[in-house]
């Protein structure tokens, strides 16, 4: 039995490949069955598609045949010419192939290092075959334990601690100030995107109260019943900061709409209660040298850059620690693998050997006219016996070497030698 | 017992490793591991200091060998509630510390019991036994202020390093700072009140000494960050700053009254 993987991603093909090869949720489920058809070496298969990544994942009998076979698939059915869909995609077999689904699903091969998405894709894409009765022991074994390998890297691991985006960075950054951030207040100075998505996740994370300042108060009013917010007058900018734990800004002002004199008044009626100031504007609303304040924090838009870029650092390192979870589970699968693979195999060479015996025995005797009943079944218990001391030594090593790490490699040559795939 | 508590020690080293380890290497495993390796030692130790009582007739208040054990044993005790309460994972690493110098360094000291005591007065015991709590309470207050003022460096110095994911948030330290000294305050005021009680009723005086005047001094800090925030907001790293050199002064302090004795 041969694991395989044929696929591609990200970073074998560029997006005009990928997206020409991605099978869309719809068409999923007669893709299976298609594949079913055109592949007879394949036992099992799974296929996942996403925007990043389109992959077969098949048990064959033959593993040349099977992957020369699914290639040809691959490439009838999407109309492209065998040799540029090889350019692009790759083949893992066996531990690859295992090694390689672990990584896919607990994100370590992901664009954005440690995304949470891709686990729910692969679940999904798992599922389609699952119901269509196209997988079988190996492959929901693999996938099954993929799904808990990624749980585990995402609980033992800072794989997926700390944002990658500049707009989460600043909730990041604000719980690190903060700490619980149920109750805070924000206001919001000027408008755009960024601030947008900034609320939104500040708002996810607990924070009550949303206060939007503009220079039209229309335009405040505005957003404020888009926030569900709270519109308040620009003049009064003194007055509402006091009330204010997180300042997110951006406007077009030329000049500085908070200085360090004002933040440093506002500090003090605030009883040094801290505030968090997040300035995305340029050029900048808030002056920089309010951060020297205690208790205040500004952070301009190239810090929150800074911020996402060493998170992203961060997620590096931790993948090194999932990787080193990865090997070890890749090492079980395989383990539980061979186990499967060795009973079926050993009672295999039995049966071939054991119908060579018969038909040898047959003929003979056929050709034995004189023999009697008794000697008959004499040369039936020599025969009977040579096999079973040639055999007995094979099948003890193969027990024993099952256990360690190259025991599918004895299992395959054992089969090879023996011709039991024929 | 000795036994009991060089085992508790050992349990303590264990885990302060293990908190220290988790520290850089952030497993979960490490962390409950080392947890569990301090309540473990700290059963011991409170297993060590009830059969100790039982031979001597009275708690650990006899000489700086009996101290020691039993701020160690309180530093500890503070540690796993405030751990349990704040559910601070970084704290252990360092907290756990401060608890098994204590506890080595009364390796230094002579055992001995003294089971035939006079019955020591009432005011003394309710001194030592106050001012012990207060030193765990003021030894957390201690811990969150360190990891306090490097997190806050590392906000103001948009430094995103080791420190900047692994320390706790500020609030939450801040958290500490207040609850450390809500509870810590009243307990040394009260102890300092029983010292001066049991004083002037054997020696008819105030007694005064360098160590006194330093823990005096200790108190005097305290009672500022106390009255600063409550009543001037004072927070963040000004609370936090304060916290670690009052228990500056206070470790100074007790170096020199424990030295005395």
């Amino acid at each position: 039995m041969n694991l395989v993987v044929l696929g591609l991603n990200h970073n074998s093909a560029p997006v005009e490949i990928r997206e020409k090869l991605s099978i869309s949720s719809t068409r999923l489920v007669e893709h299976l069955s298609m594949l079913k058809e055109r592949v007879p070496e394949a036992r099992e298969e799974v296929i996942i598609s996403t925007c990043n990544r389109v992959e077969i994942y098949a048990l064959l009998t033959d593993i040349k045949k099977g992957v020369a076979s699914l290639k040809k698939f691959m490439a009838d059915y999407h109309e492209i010419d065998l040799a540029t869909l090889e350019k692009y995609t790759y083949v893992y077999a066996l531990e690859e192939a295992v090694e390689h689904l672990f990584k896919v699903s607990s994100s370590l091969d992901s664009m954005v290092l440690g995304e949470p998405q891709i686990l729910g894709q692969v679940k999904t894409a798992y599922k389609a075959a699952r119901e269509l009765s196209v997988t079988g022991s190996v492959l929901n074994n693999l996938f099954e334990r993929s799904f808990s390998v990624a749980k585990r890297i995402r609980t033992e691991t800072g794989i997926a601690e700390n944002a990658v985006s500049i707009s989460y960075a600043a909730v990041e950054l604000a719980r690190k100030i903060f700490g619980d951030l149920s109750g805070k207040t924000t206001l919001l100075i000027g408008a755009g995107e960024m601030i947008e998505l900034a609320l939104k996740h500040l708002v996810a994370h607990g924070v009550k109260t949303v206060l939007v300042a503009n220079r039209t108060y229309e335009r405040a009013v505005e957003l404020a019943t888009k926030f569900n917010g709270e519109a308040v007058h620009f003049d009064h900018l003194h007055e509402e900061l006091k009330r204010c734990d997180i300042v997110i800004s951006s406007t077009g002002a030329p000049h500085f709409v908070v200085r360090k004199e004002l933040a440093a008044q506002v500090i003090a009626e605030r009883a040094n209660r801290p505030m968090f100031f997040i300035d995305i504007a340029v050029p900048r609303d808030i002056e920089p040298s309010v951060n020297e304040i205690d208790n205040c924090y500004v952070y301009d838009i190239d810090d929150l850059k800074n911020v996402v870029e060493s998170n992203l650092a961060e997620r590096a390192k931790e993948a090194a620690k999932a990787e080193e979870i990865i090997r070890g589970e890749v090492a079980q699968f395989l383990s539980w693998l061979d186990h499967l693979e060795v009973a079926p195999t050993i009672t295999e060479l039995r049966a071939k050997a054991e119908a060579i015996r018969v038909m040898e025995m047959e003929k003979t005797v056929r050709r034995l006219t004189s023999i009697s009943d008794k000697d008959k079944e004499t040369l039936d218990k020599m025969t009977a016996a040579i096999v079973n001391k040639i055999l007995h030594a094979p099948v003890v090593n193969l027990k024993k070497h099952a256990e360690t790490e190259d025991g599918h490699s004895y299992i395959q040559a054992l089969r090879n030698l023996f011709e039991l795939d024929k | 017992m000795m036994a009991t508590f060089a085992l508790a020690t050992f349990c303590y080293f264990i885990g302060m490793i293990k908190y220290l380890l988790h520290l850089g290497l952030r497993n979960r495993m490490l962390f409950i591991l080392a947890t569990i390796m301090i309540a473990l030692g700290f059963a011991l130790e409170t297993v060590g200091l009830y059969q100790r009582s039982l031979i001597t007739g009275h708690g650990p208040y006899t000489n700086v060998y009996e101290y020691l054990v039993f701020l160690g044993w309180v530093v500890f005790g503070v540690f796993l509630v405030a751990e349990g309460y704040f559910k601070l994972t970084p704290l252990g690493a360092f907290m756990a510390p401060i608890g098994f110098l204590i506890m080595l360094v009364s390796f230094a000291f002579s055992p001995e019991m003294e089971p035939n005591l006079p019955v020591r007065a009432w005011w003394l015991t309710m001194h030592r036994t106050l001012s012990f709590l207060s030193f765990g309470a003021f030894s957390l207050v201690f811990a969150a202020g360190l990891m306090y003022l490097i997190q806050e460096r590392q906000l103001k110095h948009k430094r995103f390093g080791g420190w900047y994911h692994r320390l706790p948030p500020l609030g939450a330290l801040d958290d500490i700072n207040r609850v450390g000294i809500v509870f810590g305050f009243p307990i040394i005021t009260v102890s300092a009140l029983a010292a001066m009680i049991w004083s002037s009723q054997s020696y008819g005086k105030f007694l005064f000494n360098y160590s006194i005047a330093l823990l005096l001094a200790g108190w005097l800090i305290y009672a500022v960050l106390i009255t600063g925030r409550f009543s001037f907001g004072w927070r963040g790293r000004r609370a936090a700053a304060m916290g670690v050199a009052g228990y500056a002064v206070m470790i100074f302090a007790l170096v020199i009254h424990f030295g005395s004795k």
